[in-house]
């Protein structure tokens, strides 16, 4: 009862101010008579969509399936990385460098090159999005690995507890909440790179659908696609919070104890 | 005496730490007995190498000199042959009472099904029924302090080492505690070897203490307590016992100065 009160009063505020920007935008467009290939209100921005709605759920659903395909691979890509890496100090000794110099180079110019080795299947695209969101999954995953309580982990060698024990029962459960951390960064990460490797070459796509929109000034319809880009992440990292919060229920309230009775 | 009636016995045993810069010795030549069922308490300065001497028996330490038999075998550096409560509760924080309870047994091969219902079966024995779904941070430090002991008296090895186990408590709820601790052990009597700082505690609880000096540690003396059991806080007043808490008070005295 009383949390989702405290979950109304914690929204508001954020609402409030959207709502008072878009306002203000709507008024701005009326009052200036900003042309509408320069900067359509938000009310023709929604009748735009609205008009659009047919081919565009088509367009969302290609890129949201890129998106949830290249995240999970690339997720899974990256903590399995990190449980390598952790458990063989040697390794991560010669490769950590290198993965922090892969993250320097641009994904902007990575992609065309992706193009050309492999064409504008799903391949591609696939090894785009692993390439921009496994690295903060492997990040967080090793911090969270390395950060065990040296006292649980001596307690546990006591007793005898080998490797795997340790790290099922003490390491892995230890890291989730850092996980996490790493999986949303990632999950945001992924719809970016979704929408620019559609930009590279695909038959739909809300990356295609904008660069269709902006080469013939449909300003709205950038728009549009924008928000509803916006959307899709929201939406993936409310998922990712939800998983996080039924699998992470041990952890203290801030409000204290007394919420327990 | 056999020795492989001792279910702990250590053997001039020594240590120092060295790194880089400096060495420390620590331990010099120690040598204790735990019988069978026996209640032994290890009293010293802070700093005397007490719970290296747990790292040691526990196989996380290899002592520079001596060795260590456990049912008369010569386990030095083998780990996984006692079960452990630290200084620190090191509950699992993810974990409810049950499972953290279950653990150590989890760690033995025990199934996860077979240690919750142990668990579920003795949490009412230790005064937490009901709390068995709870994570540790709802509990106070006395009760997490007892999920911890349950925790080292449910696996099934025969030596029990407790390091400090009441330390960070206040006094009143520690007197509860080591009273809480006496009925639990005089009804299942298992070896138990505890670390303490408190002079009472030891005299309350054990059969044996062994004194230890400031670093490097030497057994001062071993002191085999005057009273009979079952014990109780009455007896604190007794004229042997204060006469051997004297005892135990200057010995201490003495080689920290
Ligand atoms: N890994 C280590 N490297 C170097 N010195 C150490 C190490 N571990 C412990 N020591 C030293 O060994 C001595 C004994 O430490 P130990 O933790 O065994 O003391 P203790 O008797 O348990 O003290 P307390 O009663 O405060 O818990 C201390 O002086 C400490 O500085
Ligand atoms: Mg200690």
């Amino acid at each position: 009862m009383k949390k989702s009160f405290g979950y109304v009063k914690a929204g508001w505020p954020p609402i409030l101010a959207v709502f008072l920007l878009l306002l203000l935008w709507q008024g701005a467009t009326m009052i200036f008579q900003i042309e509408d290939w320069i900067l359509p209100s938000p009310l023709a921005i929604v009748q735009e969509g609205i008009n659009q709605a047919p081919q565009l759920g088509k367009h969302l659903l290609a890129t949201l399936k890129i998106t949830l395909l290249g995240f999970a691979i690339g997720s899974g890509i990256g903590l399995v990385l990190a449980f390598v890496l952790h458990s063989l100090p040697m390794i991560r000794r010669a490769i950590y460098p290198l993965l922090i110099v892969s993250q320097n180079i641009p994904t902007i110019i990575l992609a065309p090159l992706l193009m050309i080795w492999f064409g504008f299947g799903l391949l591609p695209k696939m090894i785009l999005i692993t390439l921009i969101c496994f690295f903060p999954v492997t990040l967080s995953t090793m911090t969270g690995l390395a950060q065990t309580d040296p006292q649980m982990k001596r307690y546990m060698m006591m007793i005898g507890a080998n490797r795997k024990q340790i790290f099922w029962k003490l390491e892995l459960p230890n890291s989730l909440p850092s996980i996490f951390s790493g999986l949303k960064i990632s999950a945001t990460y992924s719809v970016m790179g979704a929408v620019i490797s559609e930009w590279l070459g695909a038959k739909e796509g809300l990356g295609l659908y904008m660069l269709r929109a902006q080469s013939s000034f449909h300003t709205d319809r950038v728009f549009v696609t924008m928000f509803i880009i916006v959307l899709m992440s929201f939406a993936i990292f409310g998922l990712i919070t939800f998983i996080e919060r039924r699998l992470i229920g041990w952890r203290p309230s801030n409000e204290g104890r007394e919420g327990a009775k | 005496m056999n020795t492989d009636t001792y279910a702990l016995e250590l053997q001039q045993i020594s240590h120092t730490f060295s790194d880089r810069q400096k060495s420390v010795h620590v331990l010099d030549k120690i040598s204790l007995t735990v019988n069978k069922g026996e209640f032994v308490s290890l009293i010293g300065p802070s700093g005397s190498g007490k719970s290296t001497i747990f790292h040691m028996i526990g196989g996380l330490l290899t002592p520079s000199s001596g060795e260590i038999y456990i049912n008369g075998r010569q386990v030095t550096g083998e780990k996984g042959l006692i079960s452990y409560m630290p200084q620190s509760s090191s509950l699992f924080p993810w974990r409810t009472v049950e499972e953290n309870v279950g653990l150590a047994l989890e760690v033995e091969g025990m199934s996860k099904k077979q240690t919750l219902q142990l668990a579920r079966e003795w949490l009412p024995k230790i005064g937490l029924g009901g709390y068995e779904q709870a994570y540790p941070h709802m509990l106070s430090g006395g009760m997490q302090q007892r999920v911890a002991f349950l925790r080292a008296l449910l696996s099934n090895q025969e030596l029990i080492c407790l390091d400090e186990p009441f330390g960070a408590l206040d006094a009143l709820s520690r007197l509860e505690m080591q009273n809480w601790l006496l009925s639990v052990w005089e009804e299942y009597q298992r070896s138990v070897l505890l670390v303490t700082h408190s002079i009472d505690e030891a005299l309350l609880l054990s059969d044996k203490i062994y004194v230890l000096s400031d670093k490097p540690a030497v057994i001062a003396k071993e002191i085999v307590v005057p009273l009979e059991r079952p014990r109780h806080e009455e007896m604190m007043v007794r004229s042997e016992y204060l006469q051997v808490k004297q005892q135990i008070l200057s010995l201490l005295k003495n080689r920290q100065t």
